[in-house]
C-alpha cells in the first residue's frame, strides 16, 4: 500500500512540475534529464518490489515501469525527457559489459568453454537459420514484404533472423545480481550470452550488407568487411588498453576506483559511437583484461561498482521500456507472438543439442537455452538500423521486431529467474556487506 | 594467477593493439572519417585523470598539501577545476558541445548533492543546544560581510559601467554577497556520522559553520524566488511569494516522499540507490522550475533528519560518502564553465577580498558590544576561508541567469577563495 501511495506521489509531482512549465521551452534539457532519471529510479524500484512479492523478477519491473510510464502509455515520460537519459542508458551498458567482462575470468571458465563454443555456435547460427525460414515461409502475410522479389526476400528475411538472435548479457547480468547467482550455470549462460553478441554483431554486419545489395541498395562487401573489423577489433583493443590502465589505476592508487571507472563509462559511452567502436564490446573487453590480469582486484571493483551499478541498472532496464512501441505491438501482435514462440522452441532444441553433444553438467543441459531467451539492447539497437537503412521494407520489419523484443523483454527474464533458483545457483554469491553504510538501528552485522 | 591465462591475455591485447590501428587507419584511408584526434585527445584526457588521482592519493602529496595548508575542499579540488578547464579549451575541445550539454545535469544533481547534505545539519534538536547569543552572533557576522560586500560588490560593477537601473544589476550584488558572506570551516571536513547520530555533539565551531550555511541558503531562496530569470515563459505569472511557497512546498513534499521510501529497513546498494533518486528527483523539479536545486534539497534533507526513524545514520553515511567525488566532478564542470578571460572578473577578486575581510572587522568590533565578550569562535577576519557553498551559490546562479555580470561573479568566488585560503595559511604557519 505504501509503495502504491508513493508512486501515486510520484506521478502527481511529475505531472504537476510539467505544467508549469510551456512543452519544449528552453528550460527542457538539463533538468528533464534528472527529473526523468529521479522519477524512473524511485517509481521503478517501488513497482519491482510489489512485483517482487508475487515472485516476479524485479528487472521485469523496472522494463514494465518504463512501458507504463513510458509516450506510448501513461506518457508521464514523453519521448523526449527519454531520450535525455540516452547517456544513463550508455554509461550502464558500459557498467554492464565491463561487470560481465570482470565475471569471465579464463582460469573460471576454461572448463566450460566447449559448452559455451557449442551454445553459441547453435544459438545464434541455428536460431537465425530457423527464424530466416519462417519469416521467408511467413512472407505472404507480412505486407512489408510483398513487394520484394525472391533474393531480395531471401536476404531481408535472413537479416531479420540474425537480428532475431540477438541475446542480451545486459539482462542475463541484471538477474545474476538480483538472484545473487553464482556457479557453472551461470558463468555458462553469461559466458554464452556475451560469445554470442560477439557473434551477431559480425553476422548482422555481413548480412545486412547483403540484403542492402539484394535491394538494389548501393553496398561494398570490402567496405562493409573493414566496417565490422574496425568495429569489433577496433572495440577490443581499446577496450584492452582501458583494461590495462585500469588494471594499473586499481593496482597502483585504489582510491576513488568507482569514480574513474564511472568517468571511463561516460567518456567510452560519448565518444565509442561517433567513432564507430561498440561500446559494449569496449568495456566487455576492458573487463576481460581486468579480469585476467588482477583477479583480485577485480572482486574489489564488482563489489565497488555495486553501489554505483544498481540505480543505473534500473534506470537503463526502464528506458529499455520506455521505448517499446506499445501502438507497434497491437499491429503485429499475432506474428510476433508466434515467432516467440518459434524463436523459444527452436533456442530450447538446439540448446539441448549443443549441450548433449558437450556432455554439460545436468542443470545445463536442462536449462542452458533460458539464458538465450531474453533481448534488449542490441536487439533494440538492431531493429533501429534496420529502421534507419531499408526504406519502408525497414519500417515495417523494425515493427515486428520490436513486437518480438517486446515480448522477449518483459516475459523471458521470468523464465531465466526460473532456471536460475532451479539450478541451484541463485543465492550462491556471498555477498559482504557494505561498512560504510551503517545498519538500522539495534541491527547487528 | 595461473601463467596460461595471463600470457593468453598478453598476446590477445597484443594482438589486437597491432590489428586495431591497421584496421582503422585502413577504415579512414577507404573513406570513413574516424574522428582519430577525438580517440587521442581521450586517451589522454584518461590518463591525466588517473594521473590526477595519483597524485591526489600519494602520500607525498599529500603531505606537501598538509604543508602548504590545501586542506580545504575548495583548494584541493581545484586541480579539478583546472581540468574542467583544460577540457574544455577549443583547442582541447572535450568537455565542450554534446558531452559538455550531457553532463551538465551533474552540475543540478551536485548542488541538490551539497544542498541535502546542509539540510540533513538543521537538526533542530542540535540547534536548541547552542548557547544564548548564537542566533544574533550569526546575524552579525553574516548581514556584516553581506552589507559590505555588496555595496563595494555594486560599486565595482557600477564603475565597469553597468546601469542600476537594470533590474539585474541588484540580483547580481545580491549574488556576490550572498555568496561573499558565508566562511569554512578549519577542516573542512563534516563530522563523522558516529559523532553525528550516536548521541555524540559535534563541535561548537562547526555547528556555527553550519548555521551560517543555513543562512547563505535561506539568501538564495530569496534570491532564486523573487529574481526569476526572465529568458523562461512560465505557463503562470506567479509573485515572488507564491514562487517562496512553491520552493518550500516542493521540498516538504519531496522530504515526505523520501522519508517514506527510505525507511523500512532497506540498507546497502538499495538504500544509496534510492538516496541517489530521491535527490535526483528533487533537483530535477527544482532545476526543472528554474528554482535553486540546493535550496529545495536542504529543505527536503531538513525534513529527513527531523523526522523518527532508523534512516538518518545511514542515509548520512550515503550523503557525506559521495560528497566528495561528487564536489570534484561538479567542479570539474564548474571549470568547464568558467570564463578566465574576461579581466574585470579577476579585479573584483580583490574587492571581493578586501570588503569581506572589511565585514568581518566590522562585525569583530560589533561583537563585544552586541553579543558580548567570549562568545565569538570565529577566525579571525582576515583569514576566514570561503565556503564550499558560496561556489555552490555562484554555480547555482550561473545556471539560473544570464547576464553580463555572471562570470565575473563566477570568476571573484572562485578566485577569491584561493586567495583567503592562501592568506589564512601564512596566518597559520607563524
Amino acid at each position: 500500500m505504501k509503495n502504491l501511495l508513493c508512486l501515486a506521489a510520484l506521478a502527481l509531482l511529475l505531472n504537476a512540475a510539467r505544467s508549469l512549465l510551456p512543452e519544449g521551452g528552453d528550460a527542457y534539457g538539463v533538468a528533464q534529464t534528472e527529473l526523468a532519471f529521479g522519477f524512473v529510479l524511485l517509481s521503478a524500484f517501488l513497482v519491482s518490489e510489489i512485483l517482487a512479492q508475487i515472485g516476479l523478477p524485479k528487472l521485469v519491473g523496472y522494463v514494465l515501469t518504463g512501458v507504463l510510464a513510458g509516450p506510448h502509455a501513461l506518457n508521464l515520460l514523453p519521448a523526449k525527457m527519454t531520450a535525455e537519459l540516452d547517456l544513463v542508458s550508455g554509461v550502464a551498458i558500459c557498467l554492464i559489459a565491463l561487470t560481465a567482462g570482470g565475471e569471465l575470468s579464463f582460469r573460471r571458465i576454461r572448463p566450460l568453454w566447449r559448452t559455451i563454443a557449442a551454445l553459441t555456435l547453435w544459438g545464434v547460427l541455428g536460431a537465425a537459420l530457423a527464424l530466416t525460414t519462417a519469416l521467408y515461409v511467413l512472407s505472404p502475410w507480412l505486407p512489408f514484404l510483398s513487394t520484394l522479389h525472391r533474393a531480395a526476400l531471401f536476404w531481408f528475411c535472413a537479416m531479420l533472423g540474425v537480428a532475431l538472435s540477438a541475446q542480451s548479457p545486459a539482462v542475463v547480468m541484471g538477474l545474476l545480481s538480483e538472484t545473487r547467482a553464482e556457479g557453472t550455470f551461470s558463468r555458462t549462460v553469461l559466458g554464452t550470452v556475451v560469445m554470442s553478441d560477439l557473434l551477431v554483431i559480425g553476422l548482422f554486419g555481413f548480412v545486412s550488407a547483403l540484403a542492402r545489395a539484394a535491394l538494389g541498395g548501393e553496398s561494398s562487401v570490402e567496405q562493409t568487411a573493414l566496417g565490422i573489423a574496425w568495429e569489433l577489433f577496433g572495440s577490443l583493443g581499446g577496450g584492452a588498453f582501458l583494461g590495462l590502465l585500469l588494471s594499473v589505476y586499481l593496482k597502483k592508487i585504489r582510491d576513488g576506483a568507482q569514480v574513474f571507472v564511472t568517468l571511463m563509462c561516460i567518456v567510452v559511452a560519448e565518444l565509442a559511437v561517433p567513432v564507430q567502436l561498440d561500446p559494449l564490446i569496449v568495456m566487455l573487453s576492458a573487463g576481460l583484461v581486468v579480469a585476467n590480469f588482477s583477479e583480485e582486484e577485480t572482486s574489489r571493483l564488482v563489489r565497488d561498482l555495486e553501489t554505483v551499478a544498481l540505480p543505473v541498472y534500473i534506470v537503463f532496464f526502464a528506458t529499455a521500456g520506455a521505448t517499446l512501441r506499445l501502438d507497434v505491438l497491437a499491429g503485429v501482435a499475432p506474428i510476433a507472438l508466434l515467432l516467440v514462440i518459434l524463436r523459444g522452441a527452436s533456442l530450447w532444441l538446439l540448446g539441448v543439442i549443443a549441450t548433449s553433444s558437450t556432455r554439460a553438467p545436468a542443470e545445463i543441459r536442462r536449462w542452458g537455452w533460458t539464458g538465450m531467451l531474453p533481448q534488449a539492447g542490441l536487439a533494440l539497437a538492431l531493429a533501429l538500423l534496420v529502421q534507419r537503412g531499408f526504406g519502408l521494407e525497414g519500417e515495417g520489419a523494425s515493427a515486428l521486431l520490436l513486437g518480438v523484443i517486446a515480448i522477449n523483454e518483459l516475459v523471458m527474464p521470468i523464465l531465466l529467474r526460473v532456471a536460475l533458483l532451479q539450478s541451484g545457483d541463485a543465492g550462491a554469491h556471498v555477498v559482504e556487506v557494505d561498512s560504510r553504510i551503517p545498519p538500522p538501528a539495534g541491527e547487528t552485522r | 594467477m595461473l601463467p596460461v591465462p595471463r600470457w593468453v591475455v598478453a598476446v590477445l591485447v597484443a594482438a589486437v593493439g597491432c590489428a586495431s590501428p591497421h584496421a582503422a587507419v585502413t577504415h579512414v584511408e577507404t573513406g570513413s572519417a574516424v574522428p582519430f584526434g577525438i580517440l587521442a585527445k581521450t586517451v589522454l584526457g584518461l590518463v591525466l585523470l588517473m594521473g590526477l588521482f595519483w597524485l591526489g592519493s600519494h602520500p607525498r602529496v599529500r603531505q606537501f598539501q598538509e604543508w602548504l595548508g590545501i586542506r580545504q575542499a575548495i583548494t584541493a579540488g581545484f586541480a579539478f577545476v583546472g581540468l574542467g578547464l583544460i577540457a574544455s579549451h577549443p583547442s582541447i575541445g572535450i568537455l565542450s558541445g554534446k558531452v559538455f550539454y550531457d553532463l551538465a545535469p551533474l552540475i543540478h544533481f551536485a548542488l541538490g548533492w551539497l544542498g541535502m547534505i546542509i539540510g540533513f545539519q538543521f537538526d533542530v534538536r542540535v540547534l536548541d543546544r547552542l548557547p544564548r547569543g548564537t542566533a544574533l552572533e550569526i546575524a552579525l557576522y553574516t548581514l556584516a560581510p553581506f552589507v559590505v560586500v555588496g555595496v563595494v560588490g555594486a560599486a565595482v560593477m557600477l564603475a565597469y559601467g553597468r546601469p542600476w537601473t537594470d533590474a539585474t544589476f541588484v540580483r547580481d550584488a545580491i549574488v556576490l554577497a550572498t555568496a561573499g558572506a558565508i566562511f569554512a570551516s578549519g577542516t573542512g571536513d563534516r563530522p563523522r556520522p558516529r559523532d553525528r547520530f550516536a548521541g555524540g555533539d559535534s563541535d561548537e565551531r562547526h555547528r556555527l559553520d553550519q548555521l551560517d550555511e543555513i543562512a547563505a541558503v535561506a539568501g538564495l531562496a530569496v534570491l532564486g524566488s523573487f529574481f526569476r530569470p526572465q529568458w523562461v515563459g512560465f505557463q503562470w505569472a506567479l509573485s515572488g511569494s507564491i514562487w517562496l511557497l512553491i520552493t518550500l512546498g516542493v521540498g516538504v513534499f519531496v522530504g515526505l516522499l523520501a522519508y517514506a521510501i527510505l525507511t523500512g529497513g532497506r540498507r546497502g546498494a538499495e538504500f544509496a540507490a534510492l538516496t541517489l533518486g530521491s535527490v535526483a528527483l528533487a533537483s530535477g523539479v527544482a532545476g526543472y522550475l528554474m528554482l535553486p536545486p540546493l535550496v529545495v534539497c536542504f529543505i527536503a534533507g531538513a525534513m529527513l533528519v527531523n523526522l523518527p526513524g532508523d534512516h538518518r545514520r545511514r542515509l548520512w553515511s550515503v550523503l557525506t560518502r559521495f560528497e566528495r567525488p561528487l564536489y570534484y566532478l561538479f567542479l570539474t564542470l564548474a571549470g568547464a564553465l568558467w570564463d578566465v578571460t574576461d579581466w574585470r572578473g579577476w579585479l573584483l577578486v580583490p574587492a571581493l577580498v578586501l570588503s569581506r575581510a572589511g565585514g568581518y572587522l566590522f562585525a569583530d568590533r560589533l561583537a563585544p558590544e552586541i553579543v558580548g565578550e567570549g562568545m565569538s569562535m570565529r577566525p579571525a577576519w582576515f583569514a576566514a576561508p570561503v565556503s564550499v557553498v558560496s561556489i555552490a551559490i555562484v554555480i547555482s546562479a550561473q545556471t539560473i541567469y544570464r547576464g553580463p555580470a555572471v562570470p565575473w561573479i563566477v570568476t571573484a568566488v572562485l578566485g577569491s577563495a584561493i586567495v583567503v585560503e592562501l592568506m589564512s595559511h601564512r596566518r597559520a604557519r607563524r
